[in-house]
């Protein structure tokens, strides 16, 4: 019984992970745009797929597999960011329009996939085996392992930039108030591109990393559900937030299927959410909205 | 002496509304120019116009022999105009000391791969934007409270912080708008002194919009007066202080307030 509890919550973990990745590009596209980027999942598919086919198609080594799903999301990401959400900006477009053109743009995504790809689902060749580690009564999975370790060390380095570079101030300021950055020297159109690259390559690494879990697979998008949870449970806009809310949710879903069943575990996920919303709409660790002057 | 600024024929239409129409100004560097109206006046829209926030409608904006209409804000920044707002707009979130930073950092001329490397440059420039930042609040008496988050600051520090903060740009025109607004006679006299004291020592040319008249009075060489977007006076202080129509725009038309 301990040892399942123990190995649940490392599989938690690793799930976290996986969301955090997904969730703190999440994040900091909406506190900086200001809106919901609904297509972010299908980022995670771009990188998956990305990655798949560098190792079973070129057969080429897991390390130039997890760099072409960080570098071919980044892209998607930044073309994205140019083609659909720019011209919105440079016109002042309100909120809404972009909330349409991310569902547009991940819709269109999707179904690309679809078409191209088809709806299949791939399995990821075997990179670290079956193998466990035993520590004591408990055998954790080396993915999970790995997977844990990457994810939080990804985050780590995004927010060590936000927090210790020049580029990441110009993003805090930019993200506070725009209008006032630009008059500051900074050049918003860059900030938006640098964003976007990283939450981008972040969420390659998502995708890589669940398609290794589980499969790859066109719909994979749909990991933004459980992203937007994470990035709401955490407090939208924080790094560390994001990433609490998601190593949390984590593993909430795996001790909800571990003890209870896996059927419940998306209706714990939603639950979560709508509890959030109620008792505390700025999440774990977001700030109180406050008026701007 | 060629003018640092000359803005000739400058209008900005809202739709159907004209919020500033032909509107003319040239300052010489070294200048201080008071910008005064009653409320919707146009003299926002102007500060808007002269960093690139709001794209005239007509007209044109002549800095250093540049022509910035069509410069996006952050471009204007670089080449010297530095502003501040009638509402305080501090990154609120950000530190006393990384909101002066913020602006001096966008001098520097390192790319993203010298600070991931810590190279020579990136340390130097580094370094001496550290030192002209701690420099800049000394100057406006906020160094002690360098590492407070800038939403905690009394509201005259935070205006202090948001001058210090359009400083670290190393601007040769900064704009102010409304810089005593809320402030009691004291406070807007040693504000008087501050700003003119600024003019001198960082030898900078200011345009400045403001409501206290003793500030206008005190310290401009010239003052603009605009009304419904429209100039309606220009001289100095004394000259615009006994003019009818500065008058009448202040106080209403006895006829049509009777």
């Amino acid at each position: 019984m301990f040892a399942q509890l123990i190995q649940q919550i490392i599989n938690g973990l690793s799930v976290g992970g996986i969301y955090g990745l997904a969730s703190v590009g999440y994040s900091l596209i909406y506190s900086v745009m200001g809106f919901s980027n609904f297509a972010h999942g299908e980022l995670t598919m771009v990188g998956a797929f990305a990655a798949f086919f560098t190792m079973v198609a070129l057969k080429l080594p897991f390390p130039v597999s997890l760099l072409t799903a960080m570098v071919s999301s980044g892209i998607f990401a930044v073309v994205m960011e140019k083609l659909a959400y720019r011209p919105l900006r440079l016109k002042g477009a309100p909120s809404m329009y972009f909330f349409i053109a991310a569902m547009g743009v991940s819709v269109f995504l999707q179904n690309i996939a679809l078409v191209t790809l088809g709806g299949g689902f791939r399995s990821f060749p075997q990179v670290f085996g079956i193998k466990t580690i035993k520590i004591g009564p408990v055998a954790v999975g080396l993915v999970d392992l790995i997977v844990f370790v990457i994810s939080v060390g990804a985050v780590q380095v995004a927010q060590l930039i936000l927090l210790r570079t020049r580029v990441g101030k110009a993003i805090r300021a930019a993200a506070y108030d725009g209008t006032t950055a630009s008059l500051m020297g900074i050049n918003v159109d860059r900030i938006c591109f640098i964003v976007f690259l990283m939450a981008g390559s972040l969420a390659g690494l998502a995708g890589l990393f669940r398609g290794m879990k589980y499969t790859v697979h066109a719909n994979m998008g749909n990991i933004i559900l459980k992203a937007f949870i994470c990035a709401i449970f955490g407090g939208l806009g924080s790094v560390p937030g994001a990433l609490a809310g998601s190593l949390l949710l984590g593993v909430i879903e795996s001790l909800v299927a571990g003890f209870i069943s896996s059927s419940y575990r998306d209706v714990f996920a939603f639950l979560l959410l709508i509890a959030i919303l109620l008792f505390r709409p700025r999440g774990l660790m977001g700030q109180a909205a406050e008026e701007k002057a | 002496m060629p003018p640092l600024l000359r803005v000739s024929h400058l209008t900005k239409k809202f739709g159907g509304l004209t919020a500033v129409e032909d509107f003319n100004l040239e300052i010489k560097p070294g200048e201080l120019v008071g910008l005064i109206g009653p409320n919707g006046a146009g003299k926002t829209t102007v500060f808007n116009m002269l960093t690139g926030i709001n794209k005239p409608t007509a007209g044109e904006i002549i800095f250093e022999g540049k022509k910035l209409n069509d410069l996006p804000p952050y471009e204007i920044a670089h080449l010297g105009i530095a502003r501040t707002f009638q509402n305080i707009r501090l990154f609120t979130n950000l530190t006393v000391y990384e909101n002066v930073k913020t602006a001096c950092h966008q001098i520097a001329d390192y790319g993203i791969l010298d600070s991931v490397f810590r190279t020579a440059q990136f340390r130097k420039q580094e370094t001496a934007i550290n030192a002209a930042a701690l420099q800049i609040l000394k100057l406006v008496k906020l160094y002690d409270r360098k590492d407070e988050i800038a939403r905690n600051l009394p509201y005259g520090h935070q205006r202090r912080l948001e001058i210090a903060r359009a400083l670290a740009l190393r601007p040769k025109l900064l704009l102010l708008d409304e810089p005593a607004a809320g402030m009691n006679p004291q406070e807007s006299a040693e504000l008087s002194e501050f700003i003119d004291w600024l003019r001198k020592d960082f030898k900078l040319t200011i345009l400045l919009i403001e409501h206290h008249m003793d500030v206008v009075m005190n310290i401009c060489n010239r003052v603009i007066v605009l009304n419904f977007g429209k100039t309606i006076a220009t001289g100095s202080p004394a000259e615009v202080q006994a003019n009818p129509a500065v008058i009448e725009a202040y106080l209403g038309d006895e006829e049509a307030s009777a």
